[in-house]
């Protein structure tokens, strides 16, 4: 990162305000400053490398963003996360009730294919819970992809172990695992989730969002959804 | 670290469950069917490029889950979406009509230059085909929708839907926010019927 960049950082931060008022701006702000330093760094370095290739320039882009996530929005975390949390208060509380009911319920409750419940989901619910110490937003992405990971390579042990029945070849479709990350999520003991998907839909790398990242972020927003509006519980 | 595809055009798959949704993507993504190492891999968000008129078109493909408890769901999944493949079994009349209900939806909901696409999987068990393939045939063309039957197990027009949908989009570079507020290809439900609540203002004034 060159001399002017770190400098540019530098001032952006000194000049950074975060107080109820602007919350909502905020992430736009940091967002669209964040993307400019990591536009402009490629750029620099796209002029100096005659064959850069192109992924080179993701692995790049990817380091970027998670150093200037440290930079920028690590040492405002709680000052953020304070004014998140303050907006959904009620929100978090609505779900956090719903989630005790919910664990009392059984696993046909969650839509899961009775050969699926008989697996012990533990692992990748104390997987999950590892978001109760993330901080930056690639570091939440990260939690959900390796429980993802988790969910599959459970189920493989599972069937490999001859622990539960499958059709030779099954494959685990995406009818199975919605209801299975739901109830991951349910047993995952995670506090304040409604503020947790609001900061990482506001304050993630906008270019993950159509990709793998922002598939299993769509999947932990759909699942606070679903347990929101769980009835008869 | 994962490390994503430039500008690549988001597809939802949609279908009632078990009409073979993922093993599609699969098919076209990996030329698998069912494959136990590849349920391993737990990407339940495929990738892939393929050729169009000298243009690179990459694509990635969302699955869904088909459970009716799921449907209301679907437009986190879909928001953002260059294109929609709508699945049904040709074996089982109720994912035809469940199919119908999703066109209907995309239209109603989907961004104006939505490619969508009709597909009856499950050609290859032709013998207990309950739709009949002029029906749907119909169906598409009064609804202005690709059309196709394939069967993710052999693989027949797989490939040809992609390349469909590839050369349908207007434009083979995905959709750059045009800011960075909540418009990130995802957004929470609390903030889609928001704007849900706002359209339905805007039309009974």
């Amino acid at each position: 990162m060159s001399e002017n960049s770190k400098k540019k950082i530098e001032n952006f931060k000194r000049d950074l305000r975060i107080n109820q008022q602007n919350i909502s701006n905020l992430s736009v702000k940091i967002r669209k400053f964040i993307q400019q330093i990591r536009f402009e760094t490629i750029k620099k370095l796209k002029e100096k490398e005659n064959e850069t290739d192109l992924e080179n320039i993701e692995i790049i882009n990817a380091i970027l963003e998670r150093l200037l996530e440290e930079m920028i929005i690590s040492p405002n975390f709680d000052k953020i996360n304070g004014f998140i949390k303050k907006k959904n208060e009620l929100e978090d509380q609505k779900i956090h009730d719903q989630i005790q009911k919910l664990k009392k319920k059984n696993f046909d409750y969650f839509g899961l294919p009775n050969q699926l419940s008989k697996i012990d989901w533990s692992l990748s619910s104390r997987i999950l819970r590892t978001f109760n110490i993330c901080k930056l937003p690639y570091e939440f992405l990260n939690v959900l992809l390796t429980t993802a990971d988790s969910v599959f390579h459970t189920i493989n042990s599972n069937i490999l172990n001859h622990d539960i029945q499958s059709e030779p070849n099954k494959l685990v479709t995406g009818d199975d695992f919605l209801p299975i990350f739901v109830f991951v999520l349910v047993n995952s003991q995670i506090e304040n989730l409604v503020s947790i998907s609001e900061y990482l839909i506001d304050y993630s790398d906008p270019k993950e969002m159509n990709h793998e990242s922002g598939y299993y972020l769509t999947t932990f927003c759909s699942s606070i959804q679903f347990i929101k509006t769980s009835e008869n519980l | 670290m994962t490390f994503v595809t430039p500008n690549a055009s988001k597809i939802v798959i949609l279908g009632d469950s078990g009409v073979g949704k993922t093993s599609l993507a699969l098919r076209f993504t990996h030329n698998e069917f069912h494959d136990l190492e590849l349920s391993t891999v737990g990407a339940k968000c495929f990738t892939k490029s393929v050729h169009v008129a000298d243009k690179d078109v990459h694509f990635s493909i969302w699955d869904t889950a088909g459970q009716e408890r799921f449907q209301s769901l679907a437009p986190i999944y879909y928001r953002n979406s260059r294109a929609a493949i709508i699945v049904y079994d040709i074996t089982q009349k109720k994912s035809f009509h469940e199919a119908e209900r999703w066109v209907d939806e995309m239209k109603r909901h989907g961004d104006e230059d939505l490619v969508i696409a009709l597909i009856g999987n499950k050609s290859d068990l032709n013998e207990y085909r309950e739709v009949k393939m002029k029906v749907a045939q119909e169906y598409a063309l009064k609804n202005n929708l690709i059309f196709l039957e394939t069967s993710a197990k052999t693989g027949e027009h797989v490939e040809d839907l992609f390349m469909k949908i590839a050369e349908m989009l207007p434009s083979v570079h995905a959709k750059i926010p045009e800011n960075l507020d909540h418009n990130f290809g995802i957004v929470s439900i609390s903030k889609l019927e928001e704007k849900e609540k706002r359209k339905e203002k805007k039309n009974c004034c």
